[in-house]
């Protein structure tokens, strides 16, 4: 079980993490108990990689799972790694997820569209108003005053 | 069959939801006519003086993109710098000429401000012809940049409003607060700018306008850069969301700094230049004449648009976009030696002389894969075939790096995309003009339906020619109020003059009151043509004045429509090209004069034409206000344009009456008196017959003499019962309340109360953050940025349920891809 580590600066949330700052790699030791996949618990030697660059990771990849795992690490009495990850799933499955259909509510566009927002931060009490003349009048008074009388 | 049009150039708002600014558009953009001939000495130098379709230039100069002299020639375009940022090109009809500066709706501007902002003005010009003198030159050169930059530091340069006369503003030249460097600048920058006092805009500006007085160009300083003068925006034309002013009229202008434009095609069909009812420079028409298709050099986005090879036409490019720092722009080859020649759309061969090119992914962009997509999503939105590069333009429909855009069955674009042989199934792979204009060539073997709310208006179409009934057997006067004063004065002043035949004699038995039916008080000014005559009651001829309406003159065509004016035309035009341009964040009211205001359905008339007619009944000074959304009467409202005054006058009736009565009576008494008198003369006769035997009645036949000389006494006292008989009054009409007329806005208007956004806003942010509301079915790949989905389909995803689940509600919380 090769364990690759990282050092990620993407929000979680992000589907594809940049993990060109790879920090090292290490092999996991023999596991002394079940390993939950999603959720998984490894123990690497301090002395097989440089300890104190992988102690500070927070980024994992682990061949074993062929997952990417957010990662926080510990040291145990004997001076051993404690690795403790939790599956990234977006960045594990990031080629499937991006041929998945979707229908998408919201998106990082440069401006609204057309489909109201309610959260779009409109101000709740001053409007543009906004007088739109018409270009033709009707010959209205012209200076002086005019009468209509109906006679027969 | 409709004609079918590219829906890129006359689609709805939806077909531009993608005109964001996801890409910028190039550093072309088209200018107006103008010429660069000279006007000194009194005359033009037409030697000097061609002129054609340009463009302005950084430097002070301009030039021709299309220049006409006996024929069409087409000028090299010189591109300027690609990073050039803004590109406003914002379009205000400038006053040139006729009338009177009150034609200025920002103010009134003075001579003196538009001379010196160098439009040429003319003198005494004729209002309709506008032909006036051209007004000194003597200051054409000198002060012209301080003299523009005062009149829009005075007046709201959107208030420069009239035809003919275009101003255009190129650069934006911005001072940020705080900041001591100049750079170009945003409607942001503005924007977000907008409560410092010490902002400084320059603006790079020229002039263009076409003659007003016949096909050959008599004027000049067509262009001019004022970059080297700076001004304060005044509080008036602080950005656009802060303008309250009724002269701001048309501020959706400001779109066009948004990219959009361009699409506008009123912009440069002919009528923007027509002047009267005459063509003075009806270049569309030349240009349609040489094969090119329509909306020429009006359009500044040609990609993917072809013309005949004998043409050489250069491309104006796609209109820089400053915002989203995306770097998309015209080609770098834009000039003539691109200029394919003798391909044939129609034969599969993709005839582009401009496209886009993708120079580098922004920083923004996750991907190259990414922001391609993006550039084909937009070009799909407006309608254009895409090629990839400046050698596969050559290319045909159906090779895999040409794409076309996919339209729905409304022929509306989607958005969508999609090359190689799938392109050659796509109805517009046999187009013979991507812009559209020769569809009625095309003959599709679908024909969508149309739309009914759109263009079914069902037998509505007669509603335009309103039925009445001219009210015959009556005069209709128009008096102002010096006559209507005589003429009330007049039927009151018979009593005092006249004698007791006058009563009779006179008024021939008619009571004036009698036979006026109405009369009102009015703004409207019927008197223009009208003939002036002696006014008529019954057989009387008066000797007050009035002008006498014809039948023409009461109403249109008579006797078959009632009398009408129109107030013209006005469009509502969205201001955010968005939601935000609709209900309840966008409300419109009409203001309707002698009416009232109504509400108008936003989603119904935004975006149409709003048409205001008036008819009216003369007799009862009653009307209708028809509003029209395009062609279909949408709503009416009643309205009165007079108010009836009661008219007071002598009721010589009811004293011919008493005159009548008194008289008989008095001839009654006369008749009895009278026989008497015959009975004392018979007995006298009898007396002497009788040989004085009835003497005693001789005293009798004296004192019934007596008694007529008693009758002539009592005509005196008639004439004394008729002098002093109480003159009684008969009324027409009564008072009516006139209060509508005292309201000072006498023009229908539009009221529109657009939402105003948080100063806090950064779009850019929000939209990366909360994500901008859409409904975009597409795959997660093609999208960037913050991604919200409401539904995913995660088939083909080798994951635990448990991570599917998390992997789902990731997406309904927003992932950025």
């Amino acid at each position: 079980m090769n364990i690759t580590f990282y050092n990620v600066t993407d929000s979680p949330n992000k589907l594809e993490k940049d993990i060109t700052h790879v920090i090292g790699s290490a092999r996991a030791l023999a596991p002394t108990g079940q390993i939950n996949v999603l959720n998984p618990v490894v123990t690497v030697a301090w002395d097989n990689v440089n300890g104190d660059s992988i102690i500070n990771a927070n980024y994992a990849y682990i061949d074993t799972f062929q997952r990417y795992y957010w990662i926080n690490c510990g040291i145990d009495t004997a001076k051993r790694i404690i690795v403790s990850g939790k599956v990234d799933y977006l960045m594990t499955y990031a080629a499937d997820i991006k041929k998945c259909p979707a229908t998408i509510v919201r998106a990082e566009l440069t401006k609204p569209t057309y489909v109201p927002d309610n959260k779009y931060p409109i101000h709740p009490n001053k409007f543009i108003f906004e007088g739109v003349d018409f270009n033709t009048a009707p010959d209205f008074y012209s200076g002086t005053e005019h009468y209509v009388v109906i006679t027969r | 069959m409709a004609t079918k049009i590219n829906p890129a150039y006359y689609g709805p708002e939806d077909s531009f939801v993608a005109l964001s600014a996801d890409i910028k558009r190039s550093t072309y953009s088209i200018g107006g006519l103008f010429t660069n001939g000279k006007y000194t000495g009194g005359s033009f130098d037409a030697t000097a003086a061609p002129w054609g379709i340009g463009r302005s230039s950084a430097s002070s100069d301009y030039e021709f993109i299309a220049q006409r002299d006996s024929t069409w020639t087409i000028n090299k375009i010189q591109r300027s710098s690609l990073n050039t940022p803004l590109y406003l090109y914002y379009k205000s009809d400038l006053y040139m000429g006729a009338n009177s500066n009150a034609d200025f709706q920002g103010g009134d501007v003075t001579s003196e401000n538009y001379e010196r902002a160098m439009f040429r003005t003319r003198t005494s010009p004729d209002a309709a012809n506008d032909n006036g003198t051209l007004r000194s030159t003597s200051s054409v050169d000198a002060g012209a940049a301080v003299g523009l930059a005062n009149v829009l530091t005075n007046y709201p340069i959107t208030s420069l409003n009239y035809q003919n006369v275009r101003l255009y503003i190129d650069h934006v030249y911005y001072k940020p607060a705080g900041e001591s460097t100049i750079r170009k600048c945003t409607m942001n920058d503005i924007e977000a700018d907008r409560v410092s006092v010490d902002r400084i805009v320059y603006f790079d500006c020229r002039l263009t306008y076409n003659t007003a007085t016949g096909t050959t160009p008599n004027s000049t300083n067509v262009h001019l850069t004022i970059g080297g003068n700076s001004f304060d925006i005044p509080d008036i034309f602080k950005p656009v969301y802060y303008q309250e002013s009724s002269s701001w009229t048309r501020p959706w202008r400001f779109l066009e700094h948004f990219g959009y434009w361009f699409i506008d095609e009123n912009w440069y069909d002919q009528d923007s230049f027509r002047y009267g009812s005459t063509d003075y420079i009806n270049y569309k028409s030349s240009w349609e004449t040489l094969g090119n298709s329509d909306f020429v050099n009006a359009n500044p986005v040609n990609v993917g648009w072809s013309t005949l090879s004998d043409i050489q036409q250069n491309f104006n490019g796609l209109v820089y976009h400053w915002e989203s720092g995306l770097s998309v722009y015209a080609s770098d080859q834009w000039n003539i030696s691109e200029i394919q020649t003798g391909d044939t759309y129609a034969s599969g061969t993709v005839r582009t002389y401009a496209y886009l090119v993708i120079d580098e992914k922004p920083d923004d962009m996750s991907s190259n894969e990414a922001y391609f997509a993006a550039v084909l999503h937009e070009c799909a939105f407006l309608g254009f075939p895409i090629a990839l590069n400046h050698i596969s333009v050559t290319h045909s429909i159906g090779d895999n790096d040409i794409y076309l855009p996919v339209f729905d069955e409304h022929m509306i674009t989607t958005g969508e995309y999609v090359s190689g042989p799938a392109a050659l199934q796509l109805i517009n792979a046999e187009w013979t003009d991507i812009f559209g204009v020769d569809m009625p060539e095309y003959d599709p073997t679908y024909e969508p339906e149309p739309e009914p709310e759109i263009e079914d208006y069902g037998d509505t179409s007669n509603l335009g020619s309103p039925r009445g009934i001219f009210p015959n057997g009556v005069n209709i006067y128009v008096m102002s109020g010096v006559e209507y004063n005589a003429f009330i004065a007049e039927l009151n002043s018979y009593y005092a003059n006249s004698t007791p035949d006058d009563w009779t004699l006179d008024f021939q038995g008619v009571n004036p009151a009698d036979y006026i039916l109405a009369a009102y008080y009015t703004p409207y000014n019927f008197a223009k043509s009208a003939t002036q005559s002696n006014v008529q009651i019954g057989n009387i001829t008066l000797t007050s004045t009035a002008y006498k309406l014809s039948q023409g003159e009461i109403g249109v065509d008579p006797p078959n429509k009632w009398k009408y004016f129109s107030y013209g035309t006005r469009q509502v035009k969205p201001l955010f090209n968005d939601f935000r341009d609709y209900e309840p964040y966008t409300k419109v009211e009409l203001y309707l004069p002698l009416a009232g205001s109504i509400e108008l359905e936003t989603s119904f008339v935004m975006n149409h034409n709003i048409t205001v007619e008036y008819y009216f009944d003369v007799m009862t000074m009653s009307g209708v206000s028809c509003v029209y959304r395009d062609n279909l009467l949408y709503k009416t409202s009643d309205f009165k344009l007079g108010a009836q005054l009661p008219v007071l006058s002598t009721n010589m009736g009811a004293i011919q009456n008493t005159i009548v009565q008194l008289e008989s009576s008095q001839k009654a008494n006369s008749m009895r008196l009278a026989a008497g008198a015959l009975t004392a003369a018979g007995g006298i006769a009898a007396t002497i017959a009788t040989g004085g035997a009835a003497l005693p009645a001789m005293v009798a036949a004296g004192t019934g003499a007596l008694s007529l000389a008693g009758s002539v006494h009592k005509s005196d006292e008639l004439n004394y019962q008729i002098e002093h008989t109480a003159p009684s009054v008969a009324q027409t009409g009564a008072a009516e309340p006139m209060n509508n007329f005292s309201v000072g806005q006498l023009m229908p208007k539009l009221i529109i109360k657009r939402p105003l956004m948080l100063s806090t806003l950064n779009n850019s942010i929000y939209g990366h953050t909360v994500g901008h509301a859409c409904c975009i079915n597409n795959l997660i790949g093609n999208m960037s940025g913050l991604t919200v989905c409401s539904k995913i389909d995660t088939s083909g995803i080798k994951a635990t349920v448990e991570e599917i689940q998390a992997i789902k509600q990731a997406f309904a919380n927003g992932v950025y891809v």
